[in-house]
């Protein structure tokens, strides 16, 4: 059987990692190799690597924390954040990624990931979108260059244009939940899973395991991404997964 | 000297720093540079098995192979390479595989509730000892990317299996030869434990 996934998901800042709050109100929460080694120890499915700096960002902060990331860590590994071309991809596969996280730069040329799947395999580019609810009609918009700039697709048409150009996964962030710890949102979840039939890992709010619970039996999603629920407090992923594993919701075993 | 064959494969890092990790001397090459220097070779992969084969071809490469393992040296094929193995790759038109284990490379069969790419971590069950196994625990997770499978011609070449929709060899063997479905250098301890072994094989059964 295929099991669900738990992704901690590691913000990079000036080679630091970091937590936001609602995408802003950085913390520093240390090394990102050291804790990449004690998430793969605990037994977590994946890494994903963002680099979140907003000025001139490029791949140079993702090759350098793949370069040793990759030699201690025997697992899959995504990278992304300054993703904008097929070279930058090429450069990060070389470099040891197994999929590369694409965002803001899908906006203005959906072909780039048609490209990507065409030379590397659908199962290596995940779309990464982050959204904010709309108070005034209760409507998810999109955002991105790290939560700043407004698109104006919508998210139907959004996820349809990239299942379409060979996605091979979304990761649904949720910018209003960033960082709260007060559970993930689980309508946006549920609206992403009736317009797409990828994969979907979702972000953004897990505060404790009940959290991750609610989503796992709410909705049909194959992964959880957390970040805060890891960095703050006495939580990894094998104390995750025992709790989880008791509601009838399977994980791999490794050992 | 281990040997890791390169036919453009995107990620030969993954194999290398496994390799480091666990200390044994490798090289990476081209098939047509694969001779009996080496100990041990092993063929990555993920990718076309269309493109694959095209790129063995290209210069011999698939024919040093076949020599390779008629040698009686050990190889080991991981994802797409272990589909090289098989006689016939049903992926963008039917082609040649190297044959070393007979068998058709097809998509798999799936329900409606289910993705291609089988990708994530899947439980793998033995049918069978093998050497390269030893010490792995039976029903273990390993970490899978792919949309096609090995259907083997006979049942005896399969030593693991795994449920996803329809029961996949997810372990195949013949002789010298041993394919993984999934990847070992990303299934973290286990994983690295079978690289170990076959890294010290020496083709006895």
């Amino acid at each position: 059987m295929l099991k669900k996934r738990i992704i901690p998901v590691q913000l990079l800042l000036n080679n630091r990692l970091v937590k936001t709050k609602v995408f802003d109100n950085y913390i520093d929460v240390g090394n990102p190799i050291k804790s990449s080694k004690i998430y793969s120890d605990a037994d977590a499915d994946e890494l994903v690597f963002l680099n979140i700096e907003r000025e001139n960002s490029t791949i140079e902060p993702l090759l350098k924390v793949l370069e040793e990331v990759s030699k201690v860590c025997f697992m899959p590994l995504a990278l992304g954040g300054g993703v904008k071309t097929i070279d930058d991809m090429k450069c990060l596969f070389r470099n040891g990624a197994d999929k590369v996280v694409v965002n803001s730069s899908v906006y203005q040329n959906y072909s780039l990931i048609k490209e990507a799947s065409s030379l590397f395999g659908k199962q290596s580019i995940v779309v990464s979108i982050d959204t904010k609810k709309n108070l005034s009609n209760s409507k998810y918009d999109l955002y991105s260059a790290c939560g700043t700039k407004k698109e104006n697709i919508n998210l139907k048409e959004h996820i349809n244009f990239c299942e379409e150009n060979g996605a091979g996964e979304i990761l649904i962030n949720s910018i209003d939940q960033d960082g709260m710890m007060r559970g993930y949102d689980i309508d946006l979840i549920k609206q992403v899973a009736k317009n797409c039939s990828l994969p979907i890992i979702a972000c953004g709010g897990a505060g404790n395991f009940n959290h991750m619970k609610e989503a796992f039996q709410k909705t049909d999603i194959s992964a959880l991404a957390c970040g805060s629920l890891f960095n703050f407090g006495d939580n990894n992923p094998i104390r995750a997964k025992s709790f989880l594993q008791n509601y009838n919701l399977n994980f791999k075993i490794v050992k | 000297m281990i040997a890791i064959i390169d036919h453009n494969y995107i990620n030969l890092k993954s194999i290398s720093n496994s390799l480091n990790f666990l200390n044994f001397n490798y090289r990476i090459i081209k098939a047509e540079n694969l001779t009996d220097e080496y100990s041990h070779a092993i063929i990555p992969g993920v990718g076309n098995f269309s493109n694959a084969m095209q790129g063995l071809r290209g210069n011999n490469g698939d024919k040093k192979i076949i020599e390779f393992a008629k040698n009686k040296k050990p190889i080991m094929g991981i994802c797409l390479g272990m589909q090289l193995l098989a006689t016939l790759g049903d992926e963008d038109g039917p082609t040649e595989g190297l044959n070393l284990i007979p068998g058709n490379v097809k998509k798999i069969n799936i329900n409606d509730k289910q993705f291609l790419p089988h990708i994530g971590w899947n439980s793998v069950k033995f049918t069978k000892d093998h050497p390269v196994l030893d010490g792995i625990k039976n029903e273990m997770d390993f970490y899978f990317v792919h949309s096609y499978s090995f259907y083997l011609n006979d049942e005896e070449n399969s030593l693991g299996k795994t449920i996803y929709n329809e029961s996949l060899n997810s372990i195949v063997a013949k002789e010298n030869i041993i394919g993984f479905q999934f990847h070992p250098e990303k299934s973290q301890k286990y994983g690295l434990k079978l690289l170990n072994n076959f890294c010290e094989w020496n083709t006895k059964c």
